[in-house]
């Protein structure tokens, strides 16, 4: 038995767009094991703004008042930004087996007070390590079916072209072992 | 006896939207591959733009438009928790096939940059 990925692609070009998609599974799938959600962004916003994923505020420090705005900056709790709906659904029992909401972290740097205007907490310096959530579902399911909702352009009212990346993990069975053990038998 | 240790292997990507494809051998008295992580000199760029496929003794972990930035770990993760688990990999013959793909994503400015593979393996102790 071994492991084995299943990427999907979904672009969203639409504010507001819902995709139905399908994702094929190995013929020898013998059970869905994970799920994991990627995704980049591949156009900026109306006003050239960066909005996924956001950067972080660049902290300004005018005189007397720097220390204080850089003190209240890694103690202010950010809202998240709220990117879109995903769901996952099998052709056998388990129905909708994953539901998930796809957002950035806005407070990788919460608490963490060695940040400065000129070093701050990025996703790509603080980013936890990422698993897959653990599901288990049959892999009889040769199918899975999805649908993905943008939020992110919904609510700021503008098209904003990103693909989310839809991992499916299955474990498939290891047909050259099976061989092997059905000719030492 | 089995000795834990950490393998590296670099690749240079020097041009913007194209694929590095390298294969590495590991040392012989290598017995188990437990898991893999990637890094770079840029890890924004890294981040933003990279995906790779990984072999390891021609089975394939992780395929084409895997994103790289699934297999980074950040500062704020425990050095021992940092490694993407394999499991327990039987190396085979020893050779790792890195096939990393750079893509623009309309955000990062292409710059040259490293892009470094490790590997978590136990080894036979050749002082035991």
């Amino acid at each position: 038995m071994r492991e084995q990925v299943v990427i999907t692609p979904v672009n969203i070009t639409k504010a507001g767009e819902v995709r139905f998609f399908q994702i094929r599974l190995p013929k020898n799938s013998r059970q869905i094991i994970g799920i994991e959600i990627g995704g980049r962004r591949i156009s900026k916003g109306e006003n050239g703004a960066l909005l996924f994923p956001l950067q972080p505020p660049i902290i300004k420090e005018p005189g007397i008042f720097a220390s204080m705005s850089s003190t209240l900056d890694w103690l202010t709790f950010k809202r998240n930004t709220f990117i879109g709906e995903l769901k996952l659904q099998s052709c056998e029992q388990a129905n909708i087996f994953f539901a998930a909401d796809i957002q950035t972290d806005e407070n990788l740097g919460f608490g963490d007070f060695s940040q400065n205007s000129k070093w701050q907490a990025i996703v790509f310096s603080h980013q936890s390590k990422t698993e897959e959530d653990t599901v288990k579902v049959n892999g009889d399911t040769t199918i899975v079916q999805g649908i993905y909702k943008d939020r992110l352009g919904e609510q700021s009212k503008t098209d904003v072209q990103y693909i989310v990346n839809v991992y499916v993990w299955v474990e498939i069975e290891d047909e050259s072992a099976n061989k092997k053990e059905t000719s030492e038998k | 006896m089995l000795k834990p240790t950490k393998d590296r292997f670099d690749i240079q990507i020097t041009e913007a939207n194209k694929t590095v494809t390298k294969s590495f051998e590991l040392d012989k008295n290598i017995k188990t591959i437990k898991g893999v992580l990637v890094t770079s000199s840029r890890d924004d760029l890294m981040y933003h733009r990279g995906t790779q496929k990984i072999e390891i003794n021609k089975e394939e972990y992780f395929p084409d438009n895997y994103e790289s930035k699934l297999l980074m770990s950040g500062v704020n993760v425990a050095p021992n928790q940092r490694y993407y688990n394999l499991g327990n990999v039987n190396p085979g013959n020893g050779i790792i096939n890195l096939v990393y793909t750079d893509a623009d994503d309309g955000l990062t400015p292409f710059a040259p940059y490293r892009v470094s593979l490790y590997v978590d393996t136990e080894r036979e102790d050749m002082l035991s």
